[in-house]
């Protein structure tokens, strides 16, 4: 966890030993109070006058003031150190998310990511300014105690450390019981949630097997052991504060007690306004060594979610920029040679060869899990190739920095995600500063113009993810997205699903009219959309089935001519 | 439950804890006996200071302090004492130990509550709700629950009954100090009052910026892709970080506020100890108090000043109680699946499996109908194939069929409508295997085996070869016994084993929806094979996005838009050159 202490800014360190000063400030104020308490009783004893008491009683308010403004000072001073570190901390794991690849940043679920960008890091911060305040200031109020204590009775030392040795014990022995069983209920909840999940994903096949009765059988087996076990921790727990209530009341009679005895033997009357104030200097430190198992118990649940960040931030994007790029100004080819890639199991695709040429178009074909989607991740460099070469523009796209090479390409995946905004901000995601004459071409373009003036023009609101827009809707203003800043080369992967087959055709004969200069590279399931292209790549399993023009595979392989029969009449075929 | 609708949640918690009302009578007896030791205790503490400053008193020159010091009274008190704070220790964990069990219990009884619930609740509920809500509800809240009520139920008691006992004390002792003490009171409440409403407006504060920024990164981490493929992550983290800031901002002011009362309070309660040992030492002067008086009286203005801040504590926990308590009722209360008194039963024995849909109609939101007027009549024992475009309704008939929601219109079994029979009587006459293969936390044979009770060997033998699984079976450590969950086994697998609990099932009719879609070409071959023996004399249903499943079907149901378009064998429709092969070729090739 402290590995994440160096995220502090010079300013928070800075502030932390002006903490740690006025901690000091505060410990030695409430451990010199005790001492005026007993001077009062001694002048209550003398039978002194108002006044003289009341100017003790001055001095003390004094001590309790000083003591208090220290405390507000930690606290804004912690306030300032634990927020400002959490901001850091979110905005470092976020950058550091949007700076991992498919692969590395694929390990976590959204879900996972967004509990450590917040949840862990507000757990671990509020936690970490705790330990390392109370960490000092508790063995300091327990130190500056004793030594109070000691410097006049070496007996009630001994009295105090005693009562501090049966502390520990007593907690160690409690928490030796309880925390193989606080464990345990951790397990039990978590089968608890993984026996109710399985329920709920499966409600469906609950219900057809008539099975309720079946899962909440399973559900009650693991409800009673939890209930069970949390029973019992809780009931152990239960000894902790009788026990702490115990020592505490023992300490102040043992100290009375010696006391006397003190007082008896060494015939020093004197000695018992001292006496009255070390009771209240003992309860100080019990105190101090009570909150100190607190936080012993309060590590490592924060460690468990510094763990989770450190994760994060440890991965690294396997993705390498070139350390001294070349100036990248792509001819608008696209070529791949003896490409092999995978995620890490088994390839996904192998030994893909092709070529296009500038304001060509490339069809990519292939049934599900073929591969299609890889290729076009290969082409972005979301994905590094596993053997064989990747070039767009003439260069590999290894040599051209991951931002440069992006720039040039516009892209819409499968998904079509839209953000929550409005139009306008969609569509202008590559470039914000795309005038609206622009932004309204390319979703002419896209055939998207109509229903985007029907919802009220660019600055109409689009909900999260899109969910104001119809399917082929969404499709639309993706393709438009990709096409707003006339790239060099645009991405389309199986965006024409949704479209019917009139807007399709129309979307494909504005790409073809209006882009002639752009490279576009288009991933479908109908051949329709793709027998016009001049390079069709048909994808079986990963491998390559065959490369050509529709007329050119037709004739040579067999896979794509097995995709073409089942789609289209033998005319059409014969065309 | 439903007719209290209207009440709190609280009350309605305090419902479930009636059964424990000797328990809660038991601590509150222990907690009283406490009290009154803990207060006691002081008075015997005072008594002891009396009787050691008295005796300092009269010691002078001639008299030591041996002399006037009894150590016997010394011990004899001090033994009292021992006593009373043991005795005191014993009731206060007495009480504990009561309070976590009726907690669990308590707890135990809302978990089994809601899980009976998912029993009775309308699918439809599972269409609205979040998993992850429904979830956090039994775990989360219900722990909240436990813990909050265990911890503000008893010390509000305890607290209470201390502070009438402690007053009552500190006025007999003197009221010159009760007094000086009480004074202390309305400034502490005023500083807490002052600050549990500013606390509150920047908690909020910071509970919105907090969800404003949480709803800011999930939607940019459910985009990664967009965003690098765009270059946009400068933007993304610029909009990020201006949320963050709101976020700290708001987050230093809720901190500061709240950790501000705390030094604050002590300070007035040093400023009440202070003057109470002003106001003592006066008093003490004037001959009206004794060192014991005041002793005893710094150890009640603890007693006294405790209980405020824990009743404090308490009423913030009951107010967290109070939510999470409403969430689970709020939960418990929800509409369930209306009573049924079946008019008519079909034992799965004696079933012809005839099925006629008339007139159905449906939708899960009433504005958007998913089926519309759609009839059609199914012989008994015909394999009948459904297919349509995405969003046509095929397995909203599946849905139907199981009667998970009810519909307009009639569906017939054997000539009954399923109205007539009980929902569980109507998923008796079915087997079903659908496209998200489910498995659950538990071993491969308790998966395969699921609710049916007394299986013979021989038939999970079978259907283990049937279903492929054998290979599975054979891989696995510790073969059928090993425990599988949803990540250990691949997609296919997974298919596998729901295959095979169809297969025990042994219904007299069948459905498929998607049931092959994450298994290879091979294995699904295989599975055919076996699909062909179960489906063979039964009726059967088959959702498939594959040429080859299809093409047997002695009926094929093309849907689209909710309703039947066309009906025949594959051949049939492929000739007519209609919607079915314009479907075919759209949709499946590739």
């Amino acid at each position: 966890m402290f590995r994440l202490i160096r995220y502090l800014t010079k300013k928070q360190v800075f502030f932390f030993l002006l903490l740690l000063a006025f901690l000091v400030v505060q410990v030695f104020c409430d451990v010199t109070l005790p001492t005026y308490t007993a001077r009062i009783v001694e002048q209550m004893q003398a039978g002194a006058e108002a006044f003289s008491i009341l100017k003790t009683g001055g001095i003390m308010l004094v001590f309790a003031a000083v003591s208090v403004l220290a405390t507000i000072a930690e606290t804004f001073l912690s306030a300032s150190i634990s927020t400002g570190l959490g901001r850091r901390l979110r905005g470092e794991v976020f950058s550091h998310v949007l700076s991992l690849s498919d692969r590395t940043a694929g390990s976590f679920t959204a879900g996972s990511l967004l509990t450590r960008t917040t949840n862990d890091v507000q757990q671990v911060v509020s936690s970490m300014v705790l330990i390392l305040r109370l960490g000092v200031g508790a063995p300091l109020m327990a130190g500056m105690a004793i030594v109070r204590i000691a410097r006049s009775s070496g007996e009630l030392t001994f009295v105090t450390a005693g009562a501090v040795v049966i502390l520990l014990c007593g907690i160690a022995s409690i928490l030796a019981v309880t925390l193989p069983r606080f464990k345990l209920v951790q397990k039990l909840t978590d089968r608890l949630n993984g026996t109710l999940r399985d329920t709920l994903t499966g409600i469906r096949v609950v219900r057809a097997y008539n099975a309720e009765e079946y899962e909440r059988t399973r559900f009650e087996e693991v409800s009673a052991a939890l209930q069970k076990n949390n029973t019992f921790a809780g009931r152990a727990m239960a000894l902790m504060n009788p026990l702490m209530m115990l020592i505490f009341n023992g300490l102040t009679l043992a100290i009375y007690w010696l006391g006397c005895f003190i007082i008896v033997r060494d015939n020093n009357a004197a000695f018992f306004p001292e006496m009255f104030s070390f009771t209240q200097l003992a309860s100080q430190v019990v105190t101090a060594f009570m909150v100190l198992i607190m936080l012993f118990n309060m590590i490592p649940r924060a460690q468990v979610s510094a763990k989770r960040i450190l994760e994060v931030l440890q991965k690294q994007s396997e993705l390498k920029d070139p350390a001294a790029p070349a100036a990248y100004a792509p001819d608008g080819s696209i070529e791949m040679k003896n490409v092999s890639a995978s995620y890490g199991g088994a390839p996904v695709l192998s030994k893909v060869t092709f070529r296009v040429e500038k304001g060509q178009t490339l069809a990519v074909v292939g049934g599900t899990g073929a591969g299609k989607t890889t290729l076009l991740k290969l082409l972005l460099r979301f994905l590094d190739a596993d053997a064989g070469e990747v070039f767009v523009g003439g260069t590999n796209v290894k040599d051209v920095p991951q931002s440069e090479l992006r720039r040039h390409l516009g892209y819409a995946p499968q998904k079509s995600a839209l953000l929550s905004g409005t139009i306008r901000e969609n569509l202008a995601f590559a470039e914000p500063s795309l005038s609206d004459d622009k932004l309204m071409a390319a979703a002419d373009a896209a055939c998207a113009a109509g229903f985007i003036t029907e919802k009220g023009g660019l600055q109409a609101e689009v909900a999260q993810g899109g969910r104001n827009f119809s399917g082929g809707q969404r499709q639309r203003l993706s393709i438009a997205r990709a096409l707003a800043a006339k790239p060099s080369y645009v991405l389309f992967d199986d965006s024409f699903s949704a479209l019917d087959f009139a807007t399709d055709a129309q979307v494909r004969k504005n790409l073809k009219e209006r882009f002639a200069g752009t490279t576009k590279v288009i991933v479908a399931q109908r051949i329709s959309t793709v027998r016009d292209a001049d390079v069709i790549v048909v994808l079986d399993h990963g491998q390559m089935a065959g490369a050509g023009t529709h007329e050119e595979l037709l004739k040579t392989c067999p896979a794509y001519r097995e995709i073409a029969e089942s789609q289209l009449s033998q005319e059409e075929l014969a065309r | 439950m439903k007719q209290h609708k209207n009440t709190s949640p609280l009350s309605k918690l305090l419902r479930y804890c009636k059964r424990h009302l000797a328990g809660f009578v038991a601590v509150l007896v222990l907690s009283i006996a406490g009290v009154f030791l803990t207060v006691f205790a002081a008075t015997f503490l005072k008594e002891l200071t009396d009787y050691i400053e008295s005796a300092s008193r009269q010691a002078s020159d001639s008299l030591t302090m041996a002399d006037v010091i009894d150590m016997n009274v010394i011990l004899r008190l001090g033994l009292t004492l021992t006593g009373m704070y043991l005795g005191s220790a014993l009731c206060s964990y007495l009480q504990a130990y009561l309070m976590a069990g009726i907690n669990q219990s308590v707890a135990r009884r809302l978990r089994t509550d809601i899980s009976a619930k998912l029993g009775r609740l309308p699918m439809r509920y599972f269409d609205g709700h979040a998993l992850g809500d429904t979830l956090s509800r039994v775990t989360n809240d219900v722990d909240t629950v436990a813990q909050s009520m265990a911890s503000s139920l008893s010390t509000s008691l305890t607290a209470a009954v201390q502070l009438v006992v402690v007053i009552v004390m500190m006025f007999l002792t003197d009221p010159w100090m009760t007094l000086t003490a009480f004074a202390t009171v309305p400034f502490s409440l005023l500083v807490i009052a002052f600050i549990v409403r500013r606390s509150q407006k920047y908690f909020r504060a910071q509970q919105q910026r907090l969800g404003a920024l949480n709803g800011c990164a999930e939607e940019y981490y459910s985009s990664l892709e967009l965003i690098r493929a765009y270059g946009a992550e400068e933007r993304a983290l610029q909009n990020f970080e201006e949320g963050n800031e709101r976020l700290r901002a708001s987050m230093y002011r809720a901190n500061v506020i709240s950790a501000i009362a705390h030094p604050l309070t002590t300070f007035i309660s040093k400023l009440g100890y202070v003057a109470i040992c002003v106001v003592g030492g006066i008093l003490m002067a004037r001959g009206g108090a004794t060192l014991g008086d005041l002793a005893a009286f710094l150890l009640y203005i603890n007693l006294f000043q405790s209980p405020l801040s824990q009743l404090g504590q308490a009423a913030n926990l009951f107010q967290s109680a109070s939510a999470a308590a409403g969430r689970v009722f709020e939960f418990l209360e929800e509409e369930e699946e209306p009573q049924e008194t079946p008019a008519a039963h079909i034992s799965p024995e004696e079933v012809r499996g005839a099925v006629e849909f008339r007139h159905v109609s449906f939708g899960y939101d009433p504005s958007h109908p998913v089926l519309r007027d759609f009839s059609a009549t199914v012989q008994a024992g015909q394999k009948v194939a459904i297919v349509g475009p995405t969003g046509a309704g095929k397995t909203t008939l599946v849905n139907l069929l199981m009667r998970f929601y009810e519909c307009e219109g009639d569906i017939l079994i054997d000539g009954v409508s399923i109205k007539s029979l009980s929902r569980a009587n109507v998923r008796d006459l079915f087997s079903m295997v659908l496209q998200d293969a489910w498995v659950f936390g538990g071993t491969l044979k308790e998966n395969v085996l699921y609710s049916k009770q007394g299986v013979p060997e021989e038939r999970v033998k079978e259907a283990v070869i049937a279903s492929d699984i054998y290979h599975l079976v054979a891989a696995l450590p510790q073969g059928a016994e090993t425990v599988i969950g949803e990540n250990s086994l691949s997609g296919g697998q997974k298919q596998l084993v729901t295959i095979a609990r169809a297969m025990i099932e042994d219904a007299p009719m069948l459905i498929l929806d998607e049931a092959t879609s994450n298994v290879d070409t091979r294995t699904e071959r295989t599975i055919q094979a076996a699909m062909d023996a179960l489906t063979k004399g039964r009726t059967s249903f088959v959702i498939a996005h594959r040429l080859s499943t299809i093409q047997n079907a002695d009926l094929i149901l093309v849907l689209d838009h909710g309703n039947i378009v066309e009906q025949g064998t594959h051949e049939e429709l492929l000739a007519r050159r209609g919607f079915y092969a314009n479907l075919y070729n759209a949709q499946f090739a590739g």
